[in-house]
């Protein structure tokens, strides 16, 4: 369900006074896409589906907590929901390789439904994140997608920790000087 | 490389999520109290989050949402409860007996109703709630009556508001640091 960035504002400010119709509505426009998240960090439903429902609690708790003025509705639910699903991710470590998807579906590019609805602070990113190599790319959106560590990335790269390491924080020191702010 | 650098380094693969499992903890331990690497962090979750945008969704479970109405059913009446105890310091207002007795009231009744409408979970997958809602109950039924006579309005709602953060942080599977702010919280003389 499509909703505006404005809609979505009103209905975190509704259900921070404790109104349900206003989180159900902010669940409706949002648990798709938060869904989505907490599922390839986790790489498994059930799982996902405890998550979600944690990350949906900690946001009728916590809405209170959300300023417009310094993000937007989604990345904020967005980072909730990646926050916790990352720590359910590493009580539960190690995860083997094999639970990784062979073709790493990263998030198209070339959906154009999805290239109108990009907001200025994403083209500004990608614009950033084309000017890695496309090696360096390709590992920052892997870690932010998928959620792996730096000891997962060297087992499916076959590189050291150590370098592993080196290269992202490289490549998030050009993104920061890219980004300008 | 200087401090800055590092903090800002550790923020930025925190944010994007490369920490292993124990570095993790660490950061999450840390950023409490730590002002500079929270707002590095902060930074690093506006310069990353637009990247959660594009990320593609997936249908949730129908069933979903109506249990999670069932879970804040109960918590509603909690949180409004800690709206009305946690402004006490932010207003730094003068506050008359009266005031620091319906504090009490409400902290007492925070704490049951938190405790009762704290389900348990299906075994297994939340192994933390219900003893997170035991030791919040707990302190406050150890924390002797008398003493909210001999502290300030001040006092309590720095201790409530402790005890809420190490409810948080017990919720949140942050083990450490939970017991650090409850065992803090136990040792307090007034």
């Amino acid at each position: 369900m499509p909703v505006s960035r404005q809609d979505l504002v009103a209905a975190l400010q509704q259900t921070a006074r404790g109104d349900r119709a206003a989180f159900r509505l902010l669940y409706e426009a949002t648990s798709l896409k938060l869904y989505g998240i907490v599922v390839r960090i986790l790489g498994r439903r059930d799982l996902a589906d405890e998550v979600l429902q944690e990350v949906y609690i900690r946001v009728w708790q916590r809405a209170g907590d959300f300023d417009a003025a310094s993000g937007s509705p989604i990345t904020w639910l967005a980072a909730i929901a990646r926050n916790l699903a990352l720590d359910e991710a590493r009580r539960r470590r190690p995860r083997s390789l094999e639970e990784f998807p062979e073709v790493l579906q990263l998030p198209g590019t070339d959906d154009p439904a999805a290239t109108h609805e990009r907001s200025e602070e994403l083209k500004r990113l990608e614009a950033c994140l084309d000017g890695l190599e496309p090696d360096r790319k390709e590992l920052v959106l892997l870690v932010y997608h998928y959620g792996m560590t730096r000891e997962e990335i060297s087992g499916r790269i076959n590189r050291p920790v150590a370098t592993v390491k080196t290269w992202l924080r490289r490549s998030l020191a050009q993104l920061r000087d890219c980004l300008g702010q | 490389m200087t401090e800055e650098d590092d903090i800002d380094a550790l923020a930025a693969e925190y944010v994007l999520g490369s920490l292993s499992p124990a570095e993790r903890a660490e950061v999450d331990a840390r950023r409490r109290n730590d002002a500079s690497l929270a707002a590095a962090i902060a930074a690093w979750q506006l310069r990353l989050g637009p990247l959660s945008e594009e990320a593609p969704g997936l249908e949730p479970p129908a069933h979903l949402f109506s249990r999670i109405l069932a879970r804040i059913s109960g918590q509603g009446e909690t949180a409004d409860r800690v709206a009305a105890v946690v402004p006490l310091t932010a207003s730094r207002r003068r506050f008359g007996l009266a005031t620091v007795a319906g504090a009490l009231a409400a902290c007492v009744a925070l704490a049951v109703v938190w405790f009762e409408h704290t389900p348990p979970g299906p075994p297994g997958t939340h192994p933390t709630s219900v003893s997170c809602g035991t030791r919040y109950k707990v302190f406050w039924e150890q924390f002797d009556r008398q003493k909210y006579a001999r502290i300030s309005a001040e006092q309590l709602a720095g201790l409530s508001r402790m005890a809420l953060r190490a409810y948080d942080a017990c919720e949140a599977g942050d083990d450490q640091d939970a017991r650090a702010l409850f065992d803090r919280l136990a040792r307090m003389q007034f």
